[in-house]
């Protein structure tokens, strides 16, 4: 099988779980295919080496996320804009706890970029600590510290929405 | 909160409608980038061997080898050799803001201490912003305007600097911010109908466009004067919400974008904005994502050939700035004056690095960043703030 046929079906069977996983790094459907393209671009070219890999999966989440975080740079290159638009959520069941997910979803999309990524990395790819800071580049005490800055950004928005401002001054 | 937000994270992955992958586009945009990044390579091999030569190797250049270029019209014709950053002369330290370390140079004043943060600048005007809020930048002083860090897009200045708009965001809710920055005063606080807007720029009719990113389609205006605020009727559907720029008297929208095409320069559509608020079509012209100078001669914009300045009376015409090839510009170009370009550069960086690449490092910190001076009008580009300094300073959009 040549390289571009091996590509293409690595691509195609993992797109719908990078893609899931791209939407939660920037919270926008369109931003969230920009970033999968452009970081399975860098996998192709990278990719006889990539195939090679133990875990090419892994390397494919790891150019993903970092180019997720830095995105707010590189997309001020291209000028690109993310949206924190939120998706069309059931209203929550008794069983799924007190807290509102159709409030919590749009916080967490408001968060920065690194912070997004340490709480996708660490509640939804359930990666710990050590591993989301390998994967970041960065030490374990600032996975610590990102994580502990975002949720208190999510609680101080939960609480925010409590009594939020409705004047209009127009 | 763990669990809340294990169940919140599940819940939005799990409801997406995913689209299915266009593999051919794959494939081809992936061998475009192989082109190119075998052609960067060329370029600094070339120029390592030049140096070496130079050197002292011992070999001399025979005027045989100079007549001798290679096939005409051949498949491969060999590259300049590229220009790095220690090339390039030294020049004097910015003279809008900027950060030295973790201090902040306003102007005559002292440095502000810590001060450091991401700025946008725009006729003669400064703010800056992190997560603690955002404040106006002053000579050897910062005033703090709104204490919400603005998202998910940068202020925008009008024209003359008189006026800073931006988003905040609540959850679902989004709030458009106005301040009159010669006193330092807001002007408005209007709540919308999402927060899922940005503001690409205000028009020199005192006019804030605010622009919904998934749907140029859904598009405000809010009149600083009047106070008024409507619906823009007759905007063009435009992927991504993306406003490419603000005129003196409406915007633009993107049209094509050159990484999609494989043209040159990507280009827009641009309209007026009438007093009823109806946008109305006028041209498209060869301007993507770009930032105008304050005069509003000149336009500065990335293309596949690097970054160009256009006359904004003949856009054909344009003159290429001479960027070092040894690293990559980090962030919007800004105009300094009517005449200089301020750019942030990394040596460090690839054209693999640029998309994210774990192999070259992300996040470009600001100690490895260079800011760079460029003339628009010869193109020569010249060492303004050497590495750990120029802070994250960024352009804003504007004609």
């Amino acid at each position: 099988m040549g390289e571009d046929e091996d590509f293409a079906l690595f691509a195609a069977a993992r797109w719908s779980t990078l893609y899931r996983l791209a939407y939660l790094l920037t919270g926008s459907r369109p931003a969230a295919e920009d970033l999968l393209q452009v970081s399975l671009e860098t996998v192709y070219v990278k990719w006889s080496r990539v195939r090679r890999m133990e875990a090419p999966d892994a390397y494919v989440r790891k150019v993903m996320v970092n180019a997720a975080v830095a995105g707010r740079r590189r997309l001020a290159r291209r000028r690109e804009v993310l949206s924190d638009r939120t998706p069309d959520l059931p209203s929550s069941s008794p069983e799924q706890g007190v807290l509102d997910h159709q409030l919590l979803w749009p916080l967490v999309c408001a968060l920065p970029s690194r912070q997004r990524a340490v709480i996708v990395l660490r509640f939804y790819e359930d990666l710990t600590e050590a591993a989301v800071a390998d994967l970041l580049g960065c030490s374990v005490g600032t996975v610590k510290s990102q994580s502990h800055d975002a949720v208190r950004a999510l609680r101080r928005g939960i609480a925010a929405a409590g009594d939020r401002e409705v004047v209009s001054e127009s | 909160m763990d669990q809340d937000l294990r169940n919140t994270l599940a819940r939005a992955s799990e409801g997406l409608a995913v689209p299915e992958p266009d593999l051919p586009g794959l494939l081809a945009r992936g061998r475009l980038a192989v082109r190119r990044r075998s052609a960067a390579r060329r370029r600094a091999l070339l120029a390592a061997a030049v140096i070496a030569l130079v050197l002292g190797v011992g070999a001399a250049l025979s005027l045989s080898s100079l007549r001798d270029p290679g096939p005409a019209g051949g498949p491969d014709p060999a590259p300049e050799p590229g220009l790095g950053l220690r090339d390039l002369p030294r020049g004097a330290p910015p003279t809008i803001p900027y950060c030295t370390g973790a201090d902040l140079v306003t102007g005559t004043g002292a440095p502000v201490s810590g001060g450091c943060q991401t700025l946008v600048h725009r006729g003669g005007s400064t703010i800056g912003f992190d997560d603690e809020g955002v404040r106006l930048v002053d000579d050897g002083r910062l005033t703090l305007l709104d204490p919400r860090r603005p998202g998910p897009w940068v202020p925008a200045l009008s024209q003359d600097g008189r006026y800073a708009a931006w988003i905040t965001s609540a959850g679902s809710v989004g709030r458009l911010l106005v301040f009159d920055l010669v006193h330092a005063t807001r002007v408005a606080s209007v709540e919308l109908p999402t927060g899922q807007v940005w503001v690409p720029g205000i028009d020199e009719l005192g006019r804030v466009y605010v622009v919904n990113f998934e749907n140029t389609g859904q598009t405000w205006v809010f009149d600083i004067r009047s106070g008024a605020m409507g619906r823009v009727r007759g905007m063009p559907f435009s992927r991504g919400g993306n406003a490419t720029y603000v005129t003196a008297d409406g915007l633009a929208l993107r049209d094509s974008f050159y990484f999609d095409t494989g043209e040159k320069t990507s280009t827009s559509v641009e309209g007026v904005v009438t007093p009823d608020r109806r946008f109305v079509s006028r041209d498209v012209v060869p301007v993507g994502w770009s930032s105008w100078s304050t005069d509003r001669r000149r336009v500065v914009q990335e293309t596949r050939d690097g970054f160009w300045v256009q006359s904004a009376g003949d856009l054909d015409h344009h003159v290429r700035l001479q960027v070092p090839t040894d690293g990559r510009v980090a962030a919007s170009p800004v105009w300094e004056s009517d005449d200089t370009v301020l750019m942030s550069f990394d040596p460090t960086a690839t054209p693999g690095s640029t998309v994210g690449d774990p192999d070259q490092g992300f996040g470009m910190p600001t100690r490895r960043t260079w800011t760079l001076r460029c003339e628009a009008d010869s193109g020569e580009c010249e060492v303004a703030l050497g590495p750990g300094n120029g802070g994250d300073v960024r352009g804003s959009m504007y004609r």
